[in-house]
C-alpha cells in the first residue's frame, strides 16, 4: 500500500468510528445496500454454479476412464476364450469407445456452451466488487467531509480559508461519491437482469450433454448384454450374483496353498 | 527370530550363488505360473483402485448434477425484490419455468443412485478386497517355496561338495551324514511346497475367473443402471419441453447458438466490470463539464444545471451540446482541457481525418467511445442518395469509420446523416 493509500485509510477508519460514536454523520442508502446484497447473491451462486459445472466435467472424464481401465483389468483375468472372456471383451470395446469418443466429444462443446460462459461471467466480479469497495470509501471520504463542513457552517473559524476550502472538499467528495454511486446504481440491476438471458442458452446445452452422455452410455453398454448367458440378469435383479463371489471366494479360501504353512 | 536366524544362514548362498560360485536350480513350470498369479495381483490391485475411482467419480457426478442445479435455479430466481422475471425475459420463460422441476429431479436421482453406488461397495470393493487377501495368503507360500529353494540349493552344494573332497579329514566323515540328512530335509520341504503350488496355481486361475464372471457381471448392471437411470430422469425431465429425439452434439450447439442473445454484447458494455475510474478523472471530468455548462447555460439550456455529477457517467452523450462542441471541436471527450484540444486542431487540420486526441489521462474505461468529427478538407455536394453535402472546414461527426481515408464513412452534419468520402 502507498503511502497515501495508508494516510486515507487510517482517516478512513476514524470516519467508521466516529459514525459509531455519532459525531459524524452517516448516510444509509437503502436502495444501494438492496442492489448490493441482489448482486452479492448473484455473485455466489454464479461462483458455485462455475465450481459445479467444472466438477460434472471431471466426474464425467474421470467415470469414463475410470471404466476403461476396470474393463481392461476385467479382460486381463480371462486368458481363454470362453463366454466369459468374449463378454469382457465387448465390455471393454464399449466402454473404451465411449470414454475415448463420447466423452471427449462432449469436452469442448461443454466448455464452449457452459463453463466458458459461465466463466467469463464470474471473471466481471472481482473488478464490479472493487468499484463497490471503492464507493464505500468514498462514501466515506463524502460523509467525513460533510460532518466537517457542517461544523465549520455552526461554528465559523478565524482562519478565512478554512470555510471555502471546506466547501471545496464536499464538492470533490459529492461529485466522486455520486459519479461512482450512479455508475453502479445504474449498472447493477442491468447486470443482475443480464444474468438470465446471459446463462439461459447454457442450461438446454448442459441438459443436452447429459442426456447425450446418459444414453450414449446406456446404447453402448447396453449391447454388451447379449454376450452374457441367459438368466444373468435375474441373478442380477436378485442379488445371486453376490452369493457366486462368496462362493469362489469360499473355495479359494480351501486351496491348500492358501493355507499351508500358517 | 527363527525368521532371522534362517535369513542370515541363507545369505551366504544367495550372494555366492548370485556371482555364479554355486549352482542353482529352477523349473521353468514354476516360472510360468508364478508370472501369471504376479499379473493377477497387479489386476487385483487395479480393480480395487479404479472401481473406487468410479465409485467416487459417479458420486461427484451426481453431486454436481444437482448442485449445478441448485445454483442455477437460485440464479433464476427472483432476487430481493425481483419480479415477473417470465415476462421479462420471455427467451428464457422454458428455463424459468422448468429449472425448479430440473432440481428436483437431479435431486431425485441422486437420491436412487447414492444406495445404488454404495453398493459398489459391498459388492465389488468388499469381494476385491477379500480376493486380494487370499492373494496376499498364496504370495507367502510362493516366497516360502523361494526360501525352500534357496535351502534345498544350499544344503545339495555343502553336500555334493563335501562328497567329492578326496581326503576326508575323521570330522568331514562325521558332518558328511549329517549334511546328507539336511539336504534331504530340505530337498523335501522344497518339493512339498513347490508340487503343491504347482498342482493348486492352475486351479486358481480357474477360480479366479469364475470369481470374476458374478463380479463382473454385478458391476457391469451397476454401471448400467448410473447410465439407464440418468436418462431416465433426463428423459421424463426434457418430456415436451426438448427435443432430444436427434440429441447429436452439433444438435446441442445448434440449439445453443440459436439461443444466443445480445446479452454478452450487453454484458461486455457495463462499465462497473472494468473497474472505477481514478478520483481525479471523475473530478477532471466533472469541472471540464460545469464549466461548459456554466458558460452555456442561457443559449444551449441542453445541459441542465443538474448534470454534472452525472457526466462522468454513461448519458454524457446526451449532455454534448452545440455550445459545447464549439468549445472543444476535436472531439466530444469532456476530459480534454480546452488549451490542449485546440492545439489538436490546428495540427490535424491538414489531414482532415482526425486521430482520436490522446486525452490527458487516458479515456475512462467503458465509458461510451467519445464522438470524432473530421473537418472537410473541399467542398462536396451529394451526388447521389444517401450521400451527405458539406462544404470546406464544416466539422461532421464520424458516426462509422472504416480503416481507410479512400472508403466512405457514415456521419452527421447539420442533422443530416449520410455517407460522404473519407
Amino acid at each position: 500500500m502507498s503511502w497515501g493509500g495508508f494516510k486515507k485509510s487510517i482517516n478512513r477508519a476514524g470516519t467508521t468510528l466516529m459514525q459509531k460514536t455519532g459525531q459524524v454523520d452517516k448516510t444509509i442508502d437503502t436502495d444501494f445496500q438492496e442492489e448490493e446484497s441482489k448482486y452479492k447473491q448473484m455473485e455466489k451462486e454464479t461462483i458455485a454454479l462455475q465450481k459445479e459445472a467444472k466438477a460434472y466435467l471431471d466426474a464425467i472424464r474421470s467415470l469414463s476412464s475410470a471404466q476403461a481401465r476396470i474393463a481392461e483389468t476385467v479382460d486381463g483375468f480371462y486368458n481363454d476364450s470362453s463366454d466369459a472372456a468374449m463378454a469382457a471383451n465387448a465390455y471393454k470395446r464399449a466402454v473404451e469407445e465411449l470414454d475415448t469418443k463420447t466423452a471427449r466429444e462432449i469436452d469442448a462443446p461443454y466448455r464452449a456452451t457452459v463453463l466458458e460462459p459461465i466463466g467469463k461471467l464470474c471473471s466481471y466480479f472481482p473488478e464490479i466488487n472493487k468499484t463497490i469497495e471503492k464507493r464505500h470509501k468514498k462514501l466515506l471520504d463524502y460523509d467525513a467531509a460533510r460532518t466537517k463542513h457542517r461544523k465549520l457552517m455552526e461554528k465559523p473559524s478565524d482562519d478565512p480559508i478554512k470555510l471555502p476550502k471546506a466547501e471545496k472538499e464536499l464538492e470533490d467528495a459529492k461529485v466522486i461519491f455520486e459519479t461512482l454511486n450512479e455508475q453502479l446504481m445504474d449498472e447493477l440491476p442491468q447486470l443482475l437482469d443480464l444474468r438470465i438471458p446471459y446463462l439461459d442458452p447454457s442450461f438446454e446445452a448442459m441438459v443436452r450433454m447429459q442426456a447425450k452422455f446418459a444414453e450414449e452410455g446406456y446404447e453402448k453398454m447396453g449391447g454388451v448384454q447379449r454376450y452374457f448367458r441367459e438368466g444373468v440378469r435375474e441373478e442380477y435383479a436378485e442379488g445371486q450374483l453376490d452369493s457366486q463371489v462368496e462362493g469362489v471366494l469360499q473355495e479359494m479360501r480351501e486351496l491348500s496353498i492358501c493355507g499351508i504353512g500358517q | 527370530m527363527k525368521g532371522l536366524t534362517k535369513a542370515i544362514k541363507r545369505t551366504p548362498h544367495l550372494m555366492t550363488s548370485k556371482v555364479g560360485l554355486a549352482s542353482k536350480s529352477s523349473d521353468p513350470q514354476f516360472d510360468q505360473l508364478q508370472n501369471r498369479f504376479a499379473s493377477l495381483e497387479k489386476h487385483a490391485e487395479k480393480l480395487l483402485k479404479d472401481s473406487a475411482t468410479f465409485r467416487d467419480s459417479v458420486k461427484n457426478m451426481l453431486l454436481s448434477g444437482s448442485n449445478f442445479g441448485r445454483s442455477f435455479e437460485a440464479l433464476f430466481h427472483p432476487l430481493g425484490n425481483e419480479y415477473d422475471l417470465e415476462r421479462k425475459h420471455p427467451n428464457a420463460a422454458t428455463t424459468l419455468l422448468n429449472i425448479s422441476a430440473y432440481q428436483t429431479h437431479m435431486e431425485e436421482l441422486k437420491e436412487t443412485l447414492t444406495p445404488e453406488i454404495e453398493l459398489i461397495d459391498s459388492r465389488v470393493v468388499g469381494p476385491a478386497n477379500d480376493f486380494m487377501a487370499i492373494l496376499k495368503a498364496i504370495r507367502k507360500n510362493i516366497t516360502k517355496r523361494d526360501h525352500k529353494l534357496v535351502d534345498y540349493d544350499r544344503h545339495n552344494n555343502s553336500y555334493t561338495k563335501l562328497k567329492e573332497k578326496k581326503e576326508k579329514t575323521l570330522k568331514d566323515e562325521q558332518n558328511l551324514f549329517k549334511v546328507e540328512q539336511d539336504y534331504e530335509t530340505a530337498a523335501a520341504d522344497y518339493e512339498y511346497y513347490n508340487n503343491a503350488l504347482k498342482e493348486e496355481l492352475p486351479k486358481f486361475f480357474d477360480l479366479a475367473a469364475r470369481f470374476m464372471t458374478p463380479l463382473f457381471h454385478s458391476f457391469y448392471y451397476m454401471q448400467l443402471n448410473v447410465f439407464y437411470l440418468t436418462l431416465e430422469r433426463l428423459q421424463s425431465f426434457t418430456e415436451g419441453k426438448y427435443d432430444l429425439s436427434n440429441n447429436s452434439i452439433a444438435n446441442v450447439e445448434q440449439s445453443y447458438a440459436d439461443q444466443l442473445t445480445d446479452a454478452a454484447e450487453r454484458l461486455e458494455a457495463l462499465t462497473i466490470r472494468k473497474g472505477a475510474p481514478p478520483s481525479a478523472r471523475i473530478l477532471a471530468q466533472n469541472r471540464q463539464t460545469s464549466m461548459s455548462s456554466s458558460g452555456s447555460v442561457g443559449r444551449a439550456g441542453g445541459l441542465s444545471s443538474g448534470a454534472p455529477s452525472r457526466t462522468g457517467t454513461l448519458n454524457r452523450s446526451s449532455t454534448i451540446t452545440s455550445s459545447y462542441r464549439t468549445a472543444s471541436p476535436t472531439s466530444a471527450e469532456p476530459a480534454a482541457p480546452p488549451a490542449y484540444t485546440t492545439a489538436t486542431t490546428t495540427t490535424n487540420v491538414a489531414k482532415g481525418k482526425r486521430p482520436p486526441p490522446p486525452p490527458p489521462t487516458k479515456p475512462k474505461p467503458g465509458a461510451i467511445p467519445p464522438k470524432s468529427y473530421v473537418v472537410a478538407l473541399y467542398d462536396y455536394t451529394a451526388t447521389a442518395e444517401g450521400d451527405l453535402s458539406f462544404k470546406a472546414g464544416d466539422r461532421i461527426e464520424v458516426v462509422e469509420r472504416t480503416a481507410s481515408t479512400e472508403d466512405w464513412w457514415t456521419g452527421t452534419i447539420n442533422g443530416l446523416k449520410g455517407v460522404f468520402p473519407g
